[in-house]
């Protein structure tokens, strides 16, 4: 029979869902061979959320012209969401940039200026005297950058080590710290060290599951497919589910519990009571693997030292201290936490509270705990993770197939690149740190630098860098892969006064006009996801990487040309003072590049072709233009501080075995990948007899802290009597400066609303359609008012998701941030609503 | 006269106890195919339709009252003739 081109793709779209539903169809059989001869495929991790799917690229005549989930790929076997399904198209937005753009009048750069095409020689020419000079009248502090998440592997890793070593400053900081930065804090806090202990694999392993402040459905909708699958298909299964509203995750819950804005924390002292005062706390695993302290109060919002609010604060100063206690002390420390205060003070109630903490309780019962923002975006944000640490440390529930508490993330790369390579304000790679001194002398001998190159001091975090840019103290700002006046808070007082300040340089690195780009000084076009070969790494800390599939259009560039090419400009006596240079005489008269990437390591690699299995050729833009396999050097580079670092347990595998595995799960030792750390037979690390051991910590005792409840930092009042939640939806990822450029994508979900109570709606004369304002102390906004659908608002709470730039829902919220992990509370601010 | 017709291979996870309701939603978005539907809520079907609303389809689907998860697996863009559009 012969089958038209319609047939044979209808036959494998039929025959690849149904080996992604584990169903076999009687006469479906694939017929790919026939169907793509013309297509080239090869994998990549898919470029929007940190869950790492992998999909398969379909090439024609040097266009990405179709995708599909990659059935062979651990993550998502086959699967893949409706941003994924669209990915194909994001490179292809009509207003790619294509040159760098400079705001010049009367042909010389004026910040007063309109944006005007210039070359790339010209537009380093301006940028390098607009750093040398700052460099030479303010010293390292004055230069800084902000990185991603969505940064591969060597570009965080090049970028990281152009600041910190070439420059000298640790102003750098990923756009990580809005996402992860409380989930790190509380991983270092708690056990010593980053990421989960736990894997994927949990989704099929476990008996039940809590989501805290993760809306799973809609953010990792694969990774909710495949819990749905579980839940499904298990019928002893239980799903859990807490948010301050209820949200698309409630279909499937068998315990939805909607609770009042950051009572999360009383909830999770009442379980730690619960599970003690009903005598079910795992004896043996507490007296052998934990530790008790008892953490400091009182300790602010990260707000500027001026604001009332923070200078009433006791312990600001030393927010992260603790001091040690027993067991009886912490029981006695969390007995206030009765299940009659907590469902008041919750607003949950008491039957449901009981029943959640009984999950956790029962021995035979394996409990995964997800969590992304709600717990993240918290002003305790630390305190929360440590929280939901307590109760699984308590009964024992940790480092085992289904029992595991779980930060998911979100950014494709968070795990891999901001936080592994350490693009924080305080960090070196491999979880090492800028002010412990022999973690900098460490780094030093790798990167082969004079000892006292690293500065000591932590730079200036996301938040400080937004009020340094407005108080004149950052003063050349390179920001690279992210649109961060659209995402970082209180973007009127704080955000684009920084920017605009005329004592400053503001440089934006992007494929397209963001928000950010548009209040830049100079916008540089970059190439992006499958235009370079690159790696993420995700949130089961798995590496994967990808070849260069397309180029990118124009005179596009990938950031890892940008930084490396730009080091050039800079010999090390303009940017390093004598003391340094003398040390190590052969630098003299070097440039940057010379000493950081032609540094006898990164260049080892000589140009290659790069080829598949199937012997399928592909470009690598950067090797042609340097000579060298750039990406191989730094990822070479990189790896020796997993396996010769102080800090144990972060070994990568070699660069090659990437490309031909589905990614590899860290540590990776003998080729072999580790699924749950921590625990003999899974982990290579942990002691013989050990059983499980939390390495991080040098005692190898993980911490449960003693924690209450505190107010946030803005609560609703008579004046703003509302709680204003931000977020995202399913079919835009964050700012949206790529899924809005998908047709599809930006019709689905067009414009941002206002999702509200239709009680609180019509109290304000309001009903579904009509135009509200939103106000709050800081700015306002106009969105239509939305009172069905996926969100369903209890009163008194309003949601406003922030991918839309036409309504810029950060001039509304509060640059509060959790005081230990520095990561602001975009889930909480008061305002009001009035009718237009 | 060409057009782009997008064909897609979707799998949909529904609450059991909603089945058929659910293949009736289905049916009534049309330009949906169902190939096959488990016990368990496990929905294996194909849409075929102007690439510029295959977007606003897989919405639909997933809006569908009792459906948990509709997620993309297979999904090709191809010029097709008008007499191939309209079969």
């Amino acid at each position: 029979m012969k089958l038209s081109r319609r047939d044979f793709i209808k036959t494998n779209a039929i025959a690849a869902t149904a080996t992604a539903a584990g169903i076999t169809i009687p006469g479906v059989d694939r017929a790919l061979a026939e169907s793509r001869d013309t297509i080239r495929w090869d994998k990549a991790p898919c470029r929007f959320c940190g869950t790492g799917c992998s999909v398969l690229v379909g090439v024609r005549g040097g266009r990405i012209v179709a995708t599909q989930g990659d059935p062979d790929a651990p993550v998502n076997r086959g699967l893949n969401c409706i941003k994924g399904y669209f990915l194909s198209k994001i490179s292809y937005g009509k207003d790619r940039l294509t040159m760098p753009l400079l705001r010049m009048k009367d042909g010389k750069y004026d910040k007063g200026g309109e944006f005007t095409e210039v070359s790339w020689d010209q537009a380093f020419d301006v940028m390098a005297e607009k750093w040398k000079q700052t460099l030479k009248e303010k010293g390292p502090t004055a230069v800084g950058m902000f990185g991603s998440g969505q940064w591969t592997v060597w570009e965080g890793y090049a970028a990281a080590k152009l600041m910190k070593a070439g420059f000298r400053s640790n102003n750098i900081d990923p756009n990580a710290r809005h996402c992860m930065a409380s989930a790190v804090a509380g991983f270092i806090r708690t056990f010593g060290t980053d990421e989960p202990m736990g894997c994927y694999d949990d989704l099929e392993n476990a008996d039940a599951f809590v989501l805290w402040g993760s809306n799973m459905s809609e953010m990792h909708p694969i990774l909710w497919s495949r819990l749905t699958d579980r839940r499904l298909t298990t019928s002893h299964v239980k799903v859990a589910v807490l948010s301050t509203f209820e949200n698309r995750n409630f279909d499937l819950a068998d315990i939805g519990m909607v609770f009042k804005p950051h009572t999360d924390l009383a909830i999770l002292n009442y379980i730690a009571h619960y599970i003690i005062s009903k005598n079910m706390v795992n004896k043996p695993f507490v007296e052998q693997h934990v530790n008790f302290r008892r953490g400091m109060t009182d300790i602010g919002y990260g707000l500027r030292p001026t604001h009332p609010r923070e200078a009433e604060a006791k312990n600001a100063a030393k927010a992260g201290a603790s001091e040690a206690m027993n067991f009886e002390d912490f029981a006695t420390y969390v007995s206030e936490y009765t299940l009659e205060k907590v469902s008041k003070m919750s607003g949950v109630p008491a039957d449901k509270l009981q029943a959640l903490a009984e999950l956790y309780a029962d021995p035979k019962v394996k409990v995964t705990s997800y969590w992304t923002m709600g717990f993240n975006q918290h002003t305790r944000g630390t305190w929360a993770n440590n929280m939901v640490y307590n109760v699984h440390l308590l009964t024992g529930k940790i480092s085992e197939p289904g029992n595991s508490p779980f930060s998911l993330t979100g950014q494709p790369s968070a795990c891999g690149t901001a936080r592994e390579v350490g693009t924080f304000s305080h960090r070196l790679p491999a979880d090492l740190v800028v002010n412990n001194a022999d973690h900098r002398a460490f780094a030093e001998d790798i990167w082969k630098l004079p000892a006292g190159t690293i500065p000591g001091k932590p730079g200036y975090h996301a938040v400080l860098q937004n009020r340094m840019l407005k108080d004149g103290k950052l003063n050349v700002y390179w920001v690279q892969c992210n649109n961060n006046v659209q995402a970082a808070a209180n973007l009127n007082e704080e955000t684009l006064p920084g920017y605009r300040n005329p004592d400053n340089f503001i440089i934006v690195s992007d494929p397209y006009p963001t928000v950010t780009a548009m209040a830049a000084d100079l916008v540089l076009p970059t190439a992006m996801w499958v235009e370079k070969e690159g790696a993420y790494g995700n949130a089961e800390r798995r590496t994967q990487f990808w070849r260069q599939q397309i180029k990118a259009p124009g005179e596009a560039r990938s950031d890892l040309w940008q930084l490396v090419e730009f080091s050039k400009r800079f010999r090390v006596e303009e940017v390093w003072p004598e003391e340094l240079i003398k040390q190590v005489p052969v630098y003299r008269g070097k440039t940057l590049y010379d000493v950081l990437f032609a540094n006898g390591a990164v260049n080892q690699y000589p140009k290659q072709k790069v080829a598949d299995a199937h012997g399928n050729q592909y470009l690598n833009d950067e090797m042609d233009h340097f000579g060298f396999y750039v990406q191989k050097g730094l990822f070479e580079e990189y790896r020796r501080f997993g396996l010769e670092g102080p800090k144990k347990g972060h070994d990568l595998g070699e660069f090659d075995a990437y490309h031909q595995s589905r990614g590899l799960r860290w540590p990776v030792v003998d080729g072999k990948e580790t699924l749950w750390r921590y625990r003999e037979g899974y982990d290579p690390f942990v002691k013989t007899g050990a059983g499980v051991e939390f390495y991080g910590k040098p005692d190898g005792k993980a911490i449960v802290f003693a924690l209450p409840y505190e107010p946030p930092a803005e609560s609703p009042d008579d004046q703003y009597d509302l709680w204003l939640v931000t977020g995202r939806v399913l079919e835009h990822w964050h700012s949206g400066s790529m899924t809005r450029r998908v047709p599809e994508l930006y019709r689905a979900f067009p414009d941002a609303v206002l999702f509200m109570h239709p009680e609180d709606a019509k109290q304000r004369g309001l009903r579904r359609g009509s135009l509200a304002r939103i106000e709050t102390r800081r700015g306002k906004i106009e969105a239509h008012v939305e009172t069905r659908g996926r969100n369903r608002m209890p009163t008194g709470v309003v949601f406003v998701p922030w991918f839309d730039e036409g309504r810029l829902v950060n001039k509304l919220t509060l640059d509060a941030t959790c005081p230990i992990s520095k990561e602001t509370d975009f889930k909480k601010c008061a305002a009001k609503v009035t009718s237009v | 006269m060409t057009t782009n017709v997008n064909i897609s291979g979707v799998l949909v996870h529904a609450r059991p106890n909603t089945l058929e309701a659910v293949t009736t939603a289905i049916h009534e978005l049309g330009d949906i195919e169902i190939h096959a539907v488990t016990d368990e809520g496990r929905f294996v079907v194909t849409m075929e339709i102007a690439e510029n609303c295959a977007g606003d389809k897989l919405i639909a689907l997933q809006n569908i009252q009792g459906v948990l998860s509709a997620a993309m697996v297979y999904s090709e863009t191809f010029a097709a003739t008008e007499s191939e559009a309209n079969q």
